[in-house]
């Protein structure tokens, strides 16, 4: 009998699973043709991490998807030691399924981990299109050998922990390695660069305290010279700084025919400033080419004066985008960045991830007369007469002096909006804002001058507070927020007050705005009656302020409220009456 | 393969600065477009360079609705004259870039319709399109389990009990 149900199971197992096959053929999905099914598979494995294990779970859909994804060799090409750890034996399965593919590799190898890359390196060489290493050199160096051949080699990315001078082998691609393109090394010196040629990215960092060796200034011209489809160039602590270098580099830099980089799309330096002047001597980038400088050793003023010619001929030149915003960053004591961009706004972040603004300079000022020299120098520099937005988010703190804000509003013509916290920043910003405004323009000289002659002498007439940017990273304090607020609400009343050739006395500040309330915090919303006489529009959290609608809007709100109450019979409080006439003392800010 | 049929002037309108060309649907709709709109369309390039030879002006019959085939003029219409890397014969094939804002609008629609497109514009050969649809149908099932995506996507469970737990199907890896 036991054997008769077996059977029946096993019969109707069958048929459900002939059942499930002929609903399956007429699904929707199955009319896909299996390139089409591959390209979907692919494109979920690229968004949920191709590298590892989890993709694999739309294999498991039905038949035909585990068939089309077990056949398509690509799918299998990416190599990681993520799936490894998951399983030892994936990585084997995954290369035999990868077929004679190009692999994409990316490892992270501890100590006993490295045979998996050996072994990779050893059999699969020849078939290595990509190959990104993370972890201590001394581990993964050794098996970079000499002679090696890496015939499809395309991206070479070496990242090294270890703080050791480590080299790799002289003669690394003495053999070849015809199509690489793209060269990131991180910590690690290399040598044999005549080897390489025709590179698109070519990025080279090394820590502060390094000691890795990098390649003489005319080996990286030469690299260049022979790259002229370059179009990323990244050098982090990779020109000499040491004075016997800087010389040498000067001389270098006088050469006749400077390298034509006609593709360059992104400049990364970060370097000494007589390295970064003579660099851009030496290059000719193209007109849209992003320029982001860290120029370090720019302590005064005048340190900045070899860098303007470089960046006044890139940015000046016909073809360059017109730029539109700016942002400032300062921390006092550490840097000063001036941000220039096309986008009608200005990322303020120092090191975003995918940003690339078209122009950004960093610099290291150590007194207040130093960083007004270079913003006078640089933005004199830069084609600004567009821009009309300035971020100036990451100010805070005591970075910058009212005299100094005075300097950069007189030499920013058109600028309309500013975006700031609510900080001491702010406070600075503003006073230097009514001081420019007092002053007019006296005291101006030459192409600022000219602008004044031909009308286009304005300041800011937004401002746009981040209310919850205090420039620190929790709660706003209350007690300092009270101070800032009090300090715009004197400021704007002097602004007011204020009688100026440009200014007539009872004219208010334009338009002010608060917005982002993170944490909940809503001081700005309590200061709004004290503020709205002082300004002609005041918007909060995007819309246009006065008392008479809000006094109408909560009258309107109450008006509800004792209907709904009568109509569940609950009983109306005894003071509803006398709130009812307009008091805002009771008025839930949530409302708003 | 597309049935090309002759059709009389009077059909087409009168040709322009851009020539225009007859597409007919599935369900018989004659759908006339300009020449430039359609040039994404590999398939529809190979047919023109094949109507250049003789003086007679023809008309393409598609298997798909008008219905679809409007979606997919809508596309070509939004991207007339813009480059697309996708579309590009001699571009690597595309990595793991994310849909375009506006791709991501224009294919917000259920799935059956979905399919449609990429059916469609996989017999067109317009690669971006096809590209974007597959993103699309990716994102519906990211995230999710064996299980979701199977509803998702109105497919059943066709492996037997074995199958699914045996450890070469697990692999995957």
């Amino acid at each position: 009998e036991r054997a008769r149900l077996d059977a029946r199971l096993h019969e109707l197992r069958n048929e459900i699973q002939s059942v499930q096959l002929q609903r399956n053929a007429i699904a929707p999905i199955s009319f896909l043709p299996n390139e089409l099914l591959f390209r979907i598979i692919l494109y979920h494995a690229y968004s949920v991490d191709i590298f590892s294990a989890s993709w694999v779970k739309a294999m498991l859909v039905c038949r035909r998807w585990y068939e089309v994804a077990r056949s398509h060799a690509q799918l299998w090409s990416y190599v990681s030691d993520s799936v490894r750890r998951q399983s030892p034996s994936h990585v084997w399965e995954m290369l035999k399924r990868s077929g004679d593919y190009p692999l994409t590799c990316t490892f992270s190898p501890m100590d006993e981990e490295v045979y998996v890359l050996e072994m990779i390196l050893k059999k699969h060489m020849h078939r290595v299109r990509s190959l990104k290493i993370n972890g201590d050199a001394k581990l993964f160096s050794p098996l970079l050998k000499e002679g090696d051949r890496w015939p499809i080699l395309e991206h070479l990315a070496l990242d090294s922990w270890g703080s050791e001078n480590t080299h790799l082998s002289p003669s690394l691609f003495e053999h070849g390695a015809p199509r690489l393109r793209s060269l990131e090394l991180n910590n690690i010196g290399m040598s044999g660069w005549h080897y390489l040629s025709n590179l698109t990215n070519l990025s080279l960092v090394r820590g502060h305290d390094g000691t890795t060796p990098h390649p003489s200034f005319d080996v990286l011209l030469a690299t260049l010279q022979r790259s002229p489809s370059l179009r990323r160039l990244k050098l982090h602590g990779y020109l000499p700084s040491d004075e016997e270098g800087l010389m040498a580099l000067d001389r270098l830099s006088t050469q006749p025919f400077p390298i034509d980089l006609p593709l360059l799309e992104h400049l990364d330096v970060v370097a000494a400033f007589e390295a970064i002047d003579a660099l851009l001597r030496c290059v000719i980038l193209p007109p849209t080419a992003s320029m982001y400088l860290i120029a370090r050793g720019i302590f005064e003023g005048w340190g900045v004066t070899s860098l303007l010619v470089p960046i006044h001929r890139h940015l000046h030149q016909s073809g360059s985008p017109v730029l539109l915003s700016l942002s400032i960053n300062s921390y006092p004591d550490s840097y000063t960045s001036i941000t220039a961009d096309s986008t009608p706004t200005t990322e303020s972040d120092l090191f975003p991830n995918d940003y690339r603004p078209h122009f950004r300079l960093v610099v290291h000022p150590t007194k207040q007369s130093a960083c007004r020299s270079v913003f006078t120098k640089v933005l004199n520099a830069l084609p600004l007469d567009n821009a009309e937005h300035a971020n100036l988010t990451l100010v805070w703190g005591h970075g910058l002096s009212t005299t100094t804000w005075r300097k950069v509003f007189r030499h920013l013509p058109r600028l309309k909006v500013v975006r700031i916290g609510v900080n001491e920043g702010m406070v600075a910003v503003l006073e230097g804002i009514t001081d420019a405004v007092k002053h007019g323009t006296q005291g101006l000289w030459g192409a600022q001058r000219r602008r004044a002659a031909r009308g286009l002498f304005a300041w800011p007439t937004h401002l746009s507070l981040v209310a919850s940017n205090d420039g620190g990273t929790g709660v706003p304090d209350p007690v300092a927020q009270t101070h800032y607020y009090d300090s715009l609400v004197r400021l704007l009343s002097e602004y007011r007050d204020m009688d100026a050739p440009l200014k007539p006395a009872g004219v208010c500040w334009p338009t002010l705005e608060i917005d982002s309330i993170r944490h909940g915090y809503v001081m700005g919303h309590d200061y709004r009656h004290a503020l709205f006489p002082l300004v002609q529009d005041l918007i909060i959290y995007g819309k246009s302020w006065d008392p008479v609608s809000e006094r109408k809007r909560m009258r309107e709100s109450r008006r509800k409220m004792r209907e709904l109450r009568k109509e569940f019979g609950i009983p109306q409080p005894e003071d509803e009456g006398s709130s009812s006439e307009g008091s805002d003392s009771a008025e839930d800010p949530a409302q708003i | 393969m597309p049935t090309i049929v002759s059709v009389d002037d009077s059909t087409v309108p009168g040709e322009g600065s851009s020539r225009l060309l007859l597409l007919v649907s599935s369900d018989n709709k004659h759908i006339v477009v300009e020449e430039d709109i359609m040039s994404r369309s590999r398939f529809i390039s190979k047919q023109v360079e094949g109507f250049e030879a003789t003086s007679q002006r023809h008309a393409i019959l598609l298997p798909f609705s008008s219905f679809v085939l409007n979606k997919v003029i809508e596309y070509c219409s939004h991207y007339r004259g813009y480059y697309l890397l996708e579309d590009d014969p001699d571009a690597a094939p595309p990595g793991r870039s994310p849909v375009r804002e506006w791709d991501q609008e224009f294919l917000d629609v259920d799935r059956n319709m979905l399919l449609r497109i990429i059916k469609a514009a996989h017999y067109l050969e317009i690669k971006s399109l096809v590209g974007s649809c597959a993103r699309a149908i990716a994102d519906m099932i990211r995230g999710k389990t064996t299980e979701e995506m199977r509803e998702i996507l109105g497919v059943e469970n066709d492996f037997t009990p074995e199958e699914e737990h045996s450890p070469s199907s697990k692999c995957t890896g």
